[in-house]
Formats: C-alpha cells, structure tokens, sequence
C-alpha cells in the first residue's frame, strides 16, 4: 500500500475537523517527499490505526515538521557563512563581542516556538489519561518474556463475558470500542507497545498502569516489549487484534465453550496423557480432567520464577507462540491475515489455523527443545539464585512420538 | 594546614660549637620521603603534575575508546541481518551494556577530565591545580575502576543489565552472574574519582586563577568545565546512594527493590535519572566549551556574546536538574509529573538554541580557516543540531511514549554524544595537539579522519531515526525479517546502511591513531603559536615547561593573549588590526622576566597505593571479604602515608632542576 | 634499625606472647581463658608500642649524631606544657577504680592511658626534634593529627547522635516533630549568622558552638538517665483475628492505635466501599467509572492492592479470604485470610495481597468480606 495513500485516507476519513485536516495534508506532504512506493514496516507509528495513536499523531507530526523547518534554517544560514566567509585573504574583521538585542531576539524566538508546542503537549498528555470512557477493561500482565491477558468479567463494548478468560500473546479486542488495559508485572520491568494503537506503557511490578486501546477498524496490529527485560527480551512480542463485534462475540464463545477431550483410541487421545504427565504442571488447560474425573490443575507456582505459565485451552486460536515470536501458520497465510481488508478479517482470524494454513515446523522445535529456540535461564545447574525456579520453558527431553502425540493433541485445542 | 618544614633559624649553640645537624623531615620520617624522579617510569607514576596526569587521562580514555568502540562494532555486526547470529543474548546484552558503560564513564567523562585537567591550570595562568595529589588520586582511582570493571569479562561475566540497570532486573535474582556487581563497585571506584576532580577543579578555579582575570574573562572552555564540575558535584551522590542501595541489595541481602517487600522499583529509575539527566551535560558541556575555543580562533574573532553562552552554559546546568522524569515517560508517573517535566524539558531547549545562535553568529563576517580542528568544531554545530531538534520531539511526551526506547532515541542521544561530545573532544585532539606534545598532527590525514566520521556519524546514525520510527525497539539483540516492511523504509536495509556507517567511523577513528604515530615519528616542531590563538595556554612554550609559566601573566582583558599579538592601529581606510608582536616576542618577554621563586608540588607514592586499595577491597566484596580487610589495610596505610609525609622532597633530595639564580621550591600545599 | 628501647619492647612482647602460650596451654577453664585473652592483648599493646619506637627511632633521633647532648634542643629549652601527666594519672586512677566497680569504668580508663601514653611519647619525641618549638608543634601534629582527627571526630559524632537519639526517644512522637523543626531552624540560623557576620571573632562562635553541644550532651544524659517514653508494639493482625475468631482483647490489641492514614500508592486494583447503613459492600474497578462491581478479576501471582473505604459509623476492617489448602500431610489445612486493620468511619486502608493458585484449586472461595457485616461479599476470579 501506498504509504501517503494510507496516511490521507485514514486521516481524512477518520478525523474530520479542519485542524486535522491540516495536519494531514502537511504529513502527506513530507510523506509524498520521503517515500516512493513501499509498504512500510508494521509498526510504524505514523500511520495510527486507533483513535488514541492518532491523537499523539496529530501532536507529533507538526513537531516534526517545526524541527525540520528550524533544522533547515539554521544549516542553510550556516552553509551559506561557510561559503561566505572563508578566508580569502581578507582583513582581520573587528573584534566584536556581540549584540545584546539581536541575542535577546533570538533567545525570545525558540522560547515563543517551545511554548506554542507546550500547550498542545500538555492537553494531550491529559486526553489520553482519561478513564471515565471505558467500555471494557482488560488485565495484562508482563512477565520473562511473554504477556498475559485476563479478560475482566462483565461488559465488554457490548459483549458479555460470563467467565473469566485467560490468554497471551494476542491480545484480543472488539474494534472501535475504548477498551482500558490494566497493564502489571510478575517480575522485572516490561513495557506494552501496540504502535498503530498507542504509545508504550511500563509494566512495573507492584504498580497498576492503565493504557487506553481503541481500533478503528477490525485488523491484527503488531507489538513489542519494549522495557528491557533480561535475556529474551528481543523475543517478546504481542499482537492486538480486533474485531467486530459479531466476531468478538463467536471468539469469546469459542474461549468460554467447554473442554472437549480426544476421542478414545486416537493418537490425540495418548497426547492428552503424555500433556498431563509431562506439561500439566505449570500449563493449564481448562476442564482437562484425570482420570479417575478430578480436575487437573497446574501448580506454576513450584516450578516458575514469575508463577504462570501460558494458559494453553485454546492454543490454536492463536497464530504464534511463545512469546508471540514463532509462527504456527504459514508465511504465506500470515501475509494473508495481516494485510487482510478490515471486512475479511475477522473470519479470517476466527479460522487462522486451518489445517492449509497450519505450519507445525516452529511447534515440533519448540517441544524438542525451547531454550534452543529461546534463550532463557533453565539450565538446572544455574538456578541457585531463583531456589531452583526456572525463568522459561525448560527442555522435557521428550521423546519424538511424545512429541507426535502432544502435537495431535495441541491441533484440537482450538 | 601549613606546616613548617624546617626550623626557621639555626638552633642555637651552647659556646659556638659547631652548628648540629638537626632534624630535617625526611630523616625525622625518613619511611615517608618523597619520591623525587624528574625522569623514567616512576615520574609518571608518582607524578601531581597536572599535564602529566592530563597526559594519562587522555592515553587511558583513547583505549577505552577502542574497546567501547569494538564493542559497537559488534552490536552493529550482529544487527546488520535478520536474526544474526555473531553474538548470543547473553553475550549481545552484555556488550551493549559496556558499550555504554564505557563510553559514558571510561571515555568522554575522562577525556574531558584529560583537557581540563590539561588546559584549565593553563588557561587561568596557574602553576597546578589546588590538590595535586588528590588529582593523581581521581587518575588512578579512574584507571583502576575502569580495569576493574572490564575484568567482568573474564570473571564470570560482564554487566548484562543496560547502562541502566533498572531494578528488579538487576537484582541477584534475575541478573545472578557477578557482571552487576562490578559494575556497581566499578563505578563507585570511578564515582569517588570524579567527585575528588570536580571538588579540585572548582578550587583552582575560583582560588588560583592569574592576577586580573575576573571571572567573566575566563576562556569559555574554562567556564564550561567549572560548570561540569559543579553537575558532578551534585550528580555523583545521587548515583553513588544509588549504587550503594544496589550493592546492598546484591550482596547483603538488603531489599530497598524488592516488590515482594513493598518496595516500589521506580525509586531506582528516579535516583538513577535524577544523576542520568546532569550527566548527559556533564559529557557535552565540555565538548562546548572546546569549540567555543575553536571557532574564534579559525574566525579571528572573540566569541559572539561571551556572556550569553556562559550563562546559557550555567542555565542548562540548572535547568537540568529539574527534567530527570523525561526519561520516564512511559514509566507511569501519572499525566501530573508527565506534564511538568515535559514542559521543563523544552525549556532547556532555550539556553541550547542560543548556542548554536552564538556559534552560527560567530562565524558570520569572520575570516575562516578551514583547518581540520575548525572542520570538527563546524562538525559539531551540525550534527548537535540535528539531535537537538529530534530531542524537542522527545519533550513533546505524547510522542515520546511512541519514541521511547525505539532506535530514534538511539539517533537522538549518539547525535548528541558523538555528534556533539566526541567530535568535540576530536576538535580539541587537533586544535590543542601542538601545545601538548609540541608537534602538529598531520592535516591530511586529520581532514580524512574527519571526512570519514562525519559521514560515518551520518551514515550510521541517520538510518537509526528511519529504524525507530518504524517501530524497532532498542536493545534486541535480533530483528525479525516478517517486521520489516519493503521500500524505501525497509530496516533491513537500513541496518545494514547503519553497520556500514559504524565502520566507516572506525577507520576515521583509526586514521586519528595512525595520525598519532605518523606525527610522533615524523619528530617536526611545531611553531610556537600555529593557529594564531587567543587565550593564556598559548602565552607559553610548547609543551609547556613543568612550572607552566616562567612569570604567572597578568591579565587584562577577554583572549589576554590576541590583545597582546594585535592592536588597532589607525590608517588610511579607517581602524585596523594590526600585529604588532609575535608569539616568540612575548614568550622571550616572559621568560627575561621569569618569577625568582617557583612553588611546585613534589611528587607522592601514596595516590596511587591509595587508589589501589580499592578495587581489591571491591573484589573482597564479590569474592570473599578477607580480601577487603586486605585492601582496607592497603587504603589504611595509604591515608597515613598520604598525612605523614613531608610535604616537600628535601633539597638533598633533589638534582637542581633548573640553572640559573632562580630557585625552584616546593609548595607547601601538598 | 633496632633501637634501645624498641629492643626493650620487643622482648616485652616475646615475653607475653610465650607467656599467652604457656599460660593458655597449662590453665584451663574461664581463667585460663580469660588470661590467655589478657596476656594477648598485652602481647598486641606491647608490639604496637615496640612499632611506635622502631618508627620515631626512640624518640631520639639526635642519640645517632654525637655530641647532640649538648647542642640538641633538649638540652637548650625547657619542656613545654603537657596535659598527657594529667591525663595518665587520671586514667591509672580510673583503673584503680575501675577495678573494685563497674568493668566499663576500667576499660574506658586502660583506653585513656594507651592514648596517653601515645600522645605522651610523640610528644616528647617531638620536643627534642629541633630547636624550634614551632616546628617541633608542626612535627607532633603531623604525626598525630592523622590518628587524633578521625578518632575525635568518630567520637563527638558517636556523642552527637547518641545525645540527640536520647533526647528523642524520651519526648512524646508529637514534641519530637517540634523539637526536629526547633533544632534544625536554629541550626540554619547559627549558621546563617556565622556566614554573614565573617567578623565574628574565634572564641564567639567557639563558645556558642560549645554551649549548644554541651546543651545538647546535658539534656541527652538527662533523658537517658529517666528512660525512654513507653513504646507499645502491637501485634500484626493474624488470621485469626481477620475471620473474626480472635477474641475482643486480641481484636482490641491490634486495632488499638491503628494508623488510619494511607501511604499514596496511587495504583490499587480496586476502590471497595462499605456504604453507611453496611447494606452494600461494593467495589470501583480502577479504570471503569460508576459502575459497582460485586466480583474482580485478580491476576495470578501478582502484586495487588486495594483500597477500602468505610462510611460505617462502626469501624470495619476489610479481611481477604486466600482460600484453603491441603496441608502438605494431606490434611484438609485451614482457610488462609489477611486483612486490614479497623477503621473509623470515613477512614481508608490498604490492602495489599498475592494470589499463587488458581480459585479451583482452593476449597473455599477468594473473596472480600468485612467482619461483622453479614450478607455482603465481593468475589475475587482468580482464573
């Protein structure tokens, strides 16, 4: 897509006051010069795809725009002394100390510029702190090195979520609606950026940050932990996605709908025992029962630093894992998904892994072997400092058909 | 303190005996002689001289450059691709961490203590400065805290927590390797050193500058560092409580970070900033201070409103205290403090912009002299502009929660430290060459050394603001290919731009060493004024001898030394400036009017036994405490040392230094 | 190198060494003990001495030179003044007493004397240094001010804090912010005045300085001798006490005195409300606004607060039910609960809390419940 096509279209369409108008136009300008034909990276955060991100928008680009504009003077006046003044044999000049009145002219100009910039700065900086237009709040906590979502019972931009769901990564959320994230962490300092849907957010331990997320349109929008936050901290990253309200609605159902075990016999069926043998003790998958019926419930606490692990009932709703950083479905489907038209989209994520789309590849790696795929401290000789908590997936050294038989069974959570 | 160190008359005989030998205080306390070696090895290690200590200051400083920089280059390899390979995380999170560690307080900090130690004694017509053995003691305290903390490296492994450190990460739980601890102890070690320079300097300054120079006649460069003395003053506290917290945490199990105690791991991010702010003035206010030398000695003009860019100059070291939060405006301080700061922030633009103002208007109707020295200084205005401009963006907070720890704020702050700082203190290495070892650095290689890291700084710098605003976070040691777009925005290709323009600054970096040695080899004297300069260090030989000044100058007037080369003399076509003395003239002047009496500091063993005792108290620290109670003893020893001896060498103890009738004696301020 | 009198040293401190041997080896029991530490001790005092003699060269450097008995400084000028007679005789008396007393007045004195000692013997050294007393006082002083200086220093500093923590710790919490304020005011103020009136003479602000330490010494050993304000520590609250079950005096033991100030944590999870009438128990989640919430979501494993607010004309803790687990014996264990303190009507608390397992795993539910009020309860999902 066209990069000033895309800038003029959704601030024309989506803001329709003069002043923002004006900024458009001159963001188009400057735009049309920088780029030719070219799909930007998706997080570039000068193409705003949600109301809070387009606000800090409309401040950022006629700041940018004043910098360059001062930027141009100054090395244009400079460049012309250079050529000016060179020494041509010319006499000593006088020795003249300065110009009080031009000095305090010059002091006067920046400081009237700065404080033009100010006001808007602070009115700001107050608009996206507000709360009390919240229609949807949902918890997300940070920890080494993927994010948590916890979706507050109770109304949620017109849906009603019986039951508390629990997922990561992907960040699920009804469009054009003010959802309110409740942003904290488990261990060290992380930080939340969705670019296209609004600034960063520290996750700080001990510490309750709210961010506000509002999507225009239904679409996935890429993200970063962006706090350093240790040895994986590249391998951190997060989606927000969001949908109509209709698909919102079919997603929450998927999420609440209720566990369904293999069938008797089946490769996944051998799958559900090797997942309680070997993975049950820190992931949880809702409703998974032993088998004299007891619920089977994960204890992460005994085993993990942060004392969570992925909540894994509905893995296959998402399209990467671990840390969102691994694939599990195609380049080709993800290109697909991630440039799909706001009306598609939704269907399309509903249905993401598809037995066409599915790419098992990263999924097998990580079983056979997670810190090879992501540096993490598990090495059980190094965890004197944690009382022999690991922070990350340890490897299970599980065998190659166990590996067959948690992946049949994994295909099924969805 | 002054202590008499001999009887003031001859004791008295009983019947005119002969006259005893009495007491003097190198036999009374003949342990705590002082070394007197004019020559060799031990007058540079034993050495208060603040040239020789200058002299380390800047050795040292250069290899910490190449090691820092070697650092740079890595990171740079390992971001040239998607999902490179050249460095684990581990080891990626490490370096980046030393790159910065190093850079901030193992190079620019101390390669501007070298040109102010250097150059304020002899700007201000001084002998030395206040302290000399404490200012020996902050050298050695530097050297040793540096090498303590590289040791990192081969002990376990280096700091992996961001120059940052910010808690918890940094807590022993989650960084369990010893790289933090030296990291804390390394720069306690360094801190001290800092801290003693900056209480030395600010006394010089104010207590022994020539007869006649009021403050406002200081040369600017001059003023710059008092400023930055003052920053340190007030900013390594901060940092040193700071650190002491940490280390206490670290090591004996105290919990001022810890959630799970009630505390609140902001506290760390507010005492760590609170000093992070001034210190970004302490690295670029001296830098300022040498260009604003520079650019009226290649204009032959006095600075443009001398008296605007030094209180501009002590503006920003004021306001600076009061903008800390701005690096924390993702952190969640509430819409409140975001505000405040934000608004602080962009007023410390004011007193930045008349800088450049006063700079630009300098230029403007000189006579400019494009030596390689005044291409740096010009360099400087550049480049510091672009990263002051890409800063007022940062002030703006709404934009800067999306700039924040993105590459545009790697651009922003490597603009203004490299850009601003290091091609400053490259401007120095060139304009100041000839006064130090009394040759000039060769011009050619100097104007491609500085062509290379001009466009090297773009090359690799520039692509850094596409970078972040495109969404690429810092401190990751890999980027994924499915983030990176296509086009004229494509970070790959931007990335690869950048690791290529890092080392497009190495060669310039390593044309400057090459320079070094090609210079030294060639053995030709420079003239005695090359660059037809303005203020006091010039009044003298080159290098200067150890007493600086034959007769301590007596000032008159801003740039002493131009007004005493040039008067206007009336013709025909109006006033105009004439010379009416050469350099030689003035020097030969001085010297047939040399002081009969010269104080000089001697020599001491005990700054650098002194300095030595701490970091073996710091490894007993992260090792095994007996081996502090070693170093304490050894810093014992060296205090007492350091009171006990004789605040001069005995004459005895002495070749004449000098001919002539002039004696040479030695202070009693030691 | 080895001089007469260091030689005597070094044989006194062979001799107690050997003796610290024998004397170790041969006696057991305490005494043995104690004299084996004795004997020790005067093995260390003697080598520090027989250091000291090595180092000023028996106080005699003029011994090595002949003829000095006659042209050495000595031997022309009288001694000067000396306080270390004094002083040593005071602290062998000290001693003495100290003996038949208390066994801190006999430390202190054998503390006095070494220093006396010391000081007695540089000084003498010194004074046969050179025919000029000046230069013989700048000799003296550069040898002990390094060792006086940070020792005197240590000690009116340990004085100092010691007074002033006396003087604290015996006034009531509410003086101590006025006597804070007072002191520090008229310090700044001395200080002002010693900075604006440079006139003012030596001894001036030496005495006022003096006066205002020995005013602060005085009063601090007047406080330490009639003892500390009586200082209640009240216990924690207990879970106990947080389901209701303790008995009034325990309830009535932590509540008594409860701060009802609240530390500015601007972040809690939740508002909870406990309306007048204690017909509503409600909670505002942090973020959404008017709408009453009886059920929160809590993450697991993470650090929350919340922040209660009582319109009660009762005061009403807010308990925190953290559920119930098997013991690891196997045995059904007892509920776990936390919870604030009671607060007067329109006071506020804070509650701050950690939940590690899911509400599955627990045999009672996690919610909030306020003692007393019957009926009311917000849930807490814990997924």
């Amino acid at each position: 897509m066209d990069r000033s096509d895309a800038t003029v279209s959704t601030l024309g369409d989506m803001s329709p006051t003069p002043r923002r108008r004006k900024a458009a136009a001159l963001a188009a300008g400057t735009v049309l010069l920088l780029a030719g034909c070219a799909k930007d990276a998706p997080q570039d955060y000068f193409q705003p795809k949600g109301e809070n991100a387009r606000t800090i928008n409309d401040l950022q680009v006629p700041v940018f725009l004043i910098a360059g504009v001062v930027g141009i003077v100054v090395f244009a006046t400079l460049g012309y002394i250079v050529w000016k003044f060179k020494d041509r044999g010319q006499d000593i000049p006088e020795q003249s100390h300065g110009n009080p009145k031009l000095e305090i002219a010059l002091t006067i100009l920046p400081a009237i510029i700065l404080a033009g910039i100010s006001v808007p700065t602070v009115v700001t900086v107050f608009e996206l702190d507000k709360k009390d237009d919240t229609e949807c709040i949902i918890n997300v906590t940070g920890q080494q090195w993927w994010w948590e979502y916890d979706y507050a019972t109770g109304d949620c931009g017109g849906v009603n979520i019986a039951e508390p769901i629990v997922t990561s990564g992907e960040l699920v959320i009804p469009a054009a609606t003010n959802v309110l994230l409740r942003i904290t962490s488990r261990d060290v300092i992380h930080s939340y950026w969705i670019p296209a849907l609004n600034g960063k957010r520290d996750a700080v331990p001990g510490r309750l940050h709210t961010l506000r997320m509002q999507a225009d349109q239904p679409g996935l929008y890429t993200g970063q932990c962006t706090e350093f936050c240790g040895l994986s901290h590249a391998r951190m990253r997060q989606a927000a996605v969001a949908l109509n309200q209709s698909d919102f609605q079919a997603w929450v159902d998927n999420q609440l709908a209720p566990y369904v075990a293999p069938e008797a016999g089946t490769l996944a069926a051998e799958g559900e025992s090797t997942y309680i043998a070997n993975c049950a003790k820190c992931h949880q998958v809702n409703g998974i029962e032993n088998a004299d019926g007891t619920p089977v419930l994960s204890e992460p606490d005994l085993y993990v630093v942060s004392g969570v692990a992925p909540n894994l009932s509905k893995l296959m709703t998402r399209t990467a894992i671990a840390g969102w950083t691994f694939d599990l479905i195609t380049e080709e489907c993800r290109e697909a998904l991630w440039n799909a038209e706001p009306d598609e989209f939704g269907a399309m994520y509903l249905n993401a892994v598809t037995p066409e789309c599915l790419d098992e590849v990263a999924l097998r790696s990580w079983l056979r072997n997670p810190p090879g795929m992501k540096p993490m401290y598990v090495d059980s000789n190094n965890l004197g400092s944690t009382g022999g908590k690991y922070r990350g997936m340890p490897n299970l050294n599980l065998k190659e058909d166990q590996i067959d038989q948690l992946i049949a069974y994994l295909l099924e959570r969805k | 303190m002054a202590i008499i160190e001999r009887p003031s008359a001859v004791p008295a005989t009983v019947d005119g005996a002969a006259a005893p030998e009495f007491v003097t205080t190198s036999s009374a306390l003949g342990n705590f002689r002082r070394p007197v070696s004019t020559t060799g090895w031990k007058s540079w290690i034993f050495t208060v001289d603040h040239k020789k200590i200058g002299i380390m200051y800047g050795a040292v400083s250069l290899f910490f450059f190449l090691v820092g920089g070697v650092e740079a280059l890595f990171i740079r390899l390992q971001l040239a691709a998607p999902d490179n390979t050249v460095l684990s995380a581990g080891l990626y999170n490490e370096m980046f961490t030393m790159h910065a560690t190093t850079m901030v307080f193992l190079f620019v900090m101390p390669m501007a203590a070298a040109f102010a130690n250097y150059f304020l004694p002899l700007q201000i017509g001084a002998r030395d400065v206040a302290f000399p053995r404490m200012n020996a003691l902050g050298f050695w305290l530097f050297l040793f805290g540096g090498i303590f903390l590289n040791t990192s490296w081969f002990l376990g492994g280096a700091p992996d927590g961001g120059w940052f450190m910010y808690s918890p990460n940094s807590s022993a739980l989650f960084s369990p390797t010893n790289g933090v601890d030296f990291w804390v102890l390394g720069l306690q070690i360094t801190g001290i050193a800092s801290l003693v320079g900056a209480i030395n300097l600010i006394v010089t300054v104010l207590n022994m500058r020539a007869p006649g120079m009021k403050l406002m006649q200081m040369p600017v460069f001059t003023w710059m560092v008092l400023v930055v003395q003052f920053l340190l003053l007030f900013a390594m506290p901060v940092i040193t409580v700071a650190l002491f917290l940490l280390s206490f945490q670290r090591n004996f199990g105290a919990t001022f970070f810890d959630v799970n105690q009630g505390a609140d791991p902001l506290l760390w991010q507010h005492l760590f900033w609170i000093f992070g702010h001034p210190e970004v003035y302490i690295l670029i206010l001296p830098s300022f201070g040498i260009i604003s030398e520079v650019l009226p000695t290649f204009a032959r003009k006095p600075l443009f409103g001398y008296k605007f860019v030094v209180f501009s100059g002590a503006a920003i070291g004021f306001v600076g205290w009061g903008v800390w939060a701005h690096h924390m405006f993702a952190s969640g301080l509430g819409p409140v403090s975001v505000a405040v700061f934000s608004v602080a922030t962009m007023l410390i633009a004011i007193p930045t912009g008349v800088k450049i103002v006063n700079w630009t208007l300098t230029l403007w109707g000189g006579k400019l002299q494009y030596t390689t020295a005044m291409l740096f200084a010009i360099g400087v205005i550049v480049l510091f502009t672009i990263g002051g401009l890409s800063g007022v963006t940062h002030a703006v907070a709404p934009s800067d929660t999306q700039q924040t720890d993105t590459y545009h704020i790697v651009a922003h702050f490597h603009y203004v430290i490299v850009g601003g700082a290091v091609m400053g203190l490259f401007a120095g290495f060139y304009f100041w060459w000839p006064k130090v070892f009394g040759q000039l650095l060769s011009e050619r290689l100097g104007k491609w050394n500085f062509w290379l890291m001009f466009f090297g700084v773009n090359l690799t710098f520039a692509p850094m603001h596409i970078l972040g605003l495109q969404g690429m976070p810092r401190r990751m040691v890999v980027w994924p290919d499915k983030l990176t777009g296509d086009g004229f925005f494509d970070i790959a290709f931007w990335n690869k731009i950048a690791s290529v323009g890092s080392f497009v600054i190495a060669t310039g970096v390593l044309l400057f060493v090459i320079n070094i040695f090609v210079t030294a080899k060639r053995k030709v004297k420079a003239p005695l004024d090359p660059w037809d300069a303005r203020t006091l260090e010039w009044i003298t030989a080159s290098p200067p001898k150890e007493h600086n000044f034959d007769r301590i100058p007596t000032v008159h007037a801003l740039d002493e030394f131009f007004h005493r080369k040039y008067e206007e003399v009336d013709t025909e076509n109006g006033p105009r400036l004439v010379k009416v003395k050469t350099a030689e003239e003035i020097l030969a002047e001085e010297e047939a009017n040399a002081d009969r009496h010269i104080h000089l500091p001697s020599p001491s063993y005990w700054p650098i036994i002194l300095a030595l005792g701490l970091p073996i108290i710091a490894y007993g620290v992260i090792f095994n405490l007996l081996l502090s109670v070693v170093g304490t003893a050894v810093v014992l020893l060296a205090v007492f040392g350091w009171c006990l001896e004789p605040s001069v060498a005995d004459d005895s103890d002495y070749d004449p230094p000098t001919g002539g009738d002039s004696t040479k004696e030695l202070a009693t301020l030691g | 190198m080895f001089t007469t009198g260091s030689k005597l040293f070094i044989g006194a401190t062979a001799l107690s060494a050997v003796g610290a041997i024998v004397f170790g080896a041969s006696v057991g029991g305490p005494t043995g003990m104690l004299g084996t530490i004795g004997l020790i001790s005067l093995a260390l005092a003697f080598g520090f001495l027989a250091g000291i003699n090595l180092f000023t060269k028996d106080g005699n450097v003029g011994a090595l030179v002949p003829g000095v008995e006659h042209s050495s400084a000595a031997a022309q000028q009288p001694a000067g003044r000396s306080m270390w007679p004094l002083v040593t005789a005071v602290g062998v008396g000290g001693l003495a007493i100290g003996a038949v007393s208390k066994p801190v007045v006999f430390k202190v004195s054998l503390i006095i004397v070494l220093a006396a000692v010391v000081e007695w013997m540089i000084q003498g050294w010194s004074e046969r240094a050179s025919s000029d007393a000046t230069y013989n006082e700048g000799l003296r002083k550069r040898l002990l001010h390094p060792l006086e200086f940070p020792i005197l220093a240590s000690v009116g500093a340990a004085v100092f804090i010691y007074s002033f923590s006396r003087i604290m710790l015996h006034i009531s919490k509410d003086a101590g912010r006025w006597v804070f304020i007072v002191i520090g005011a008229v310090i700044t103020a001395a200080g002002f005045v010693f900075a604006s009136k440079r006139g003012l003479g030596k001894s001036t602000a030496g005495g006022i300085l003096a006066v205002g330490a020995l005013a602060l010494v005085g009063v601090g050993v007047a406080s330490a001798v009639s003892g500390q304000r009586p200082i209640e520590l009240h216990p924690g609250v207990t879970t106990a006490v947080c389901l209701g079950t303790a008995t009034e005096a325990e309830i009535e033991e932590v509540d008594h005195n409860a701060s009802q100030d609240v530390a500015a944590k601007s972040n809690p999870l939740a508002n909870v409300y406990l309306t007048a009438d204690e017909s509503n128990l409600y909670a505002l989640n942090t973020g959404i606004g008017g709408v009453q919430y009886k059920e929160i979501n809590v993450p697991r494993s993470t650090v929350v607060h919340v922040l209660f607010h009582n319109a009660s004309e009762t005061p009403r803790r807010l308990t925190v039910h953290l559920g119930t687990f098997k013991a690891a014996d196997g045995t059904a264990g007892s509920e776990v609960a936390d919870c604030t303190t009671a607060i007067e009507r329109d006071g506020t608390a804070f509650l701050t809390f950690r939940i590690d397992k899911s509400q599955a795993a627990s045999s009672t539910p996690y919610r909030l419940t306020v003692p007393g009020v019957e009926g009311q309860e917000i849930k807490l999902l814990v997924p």
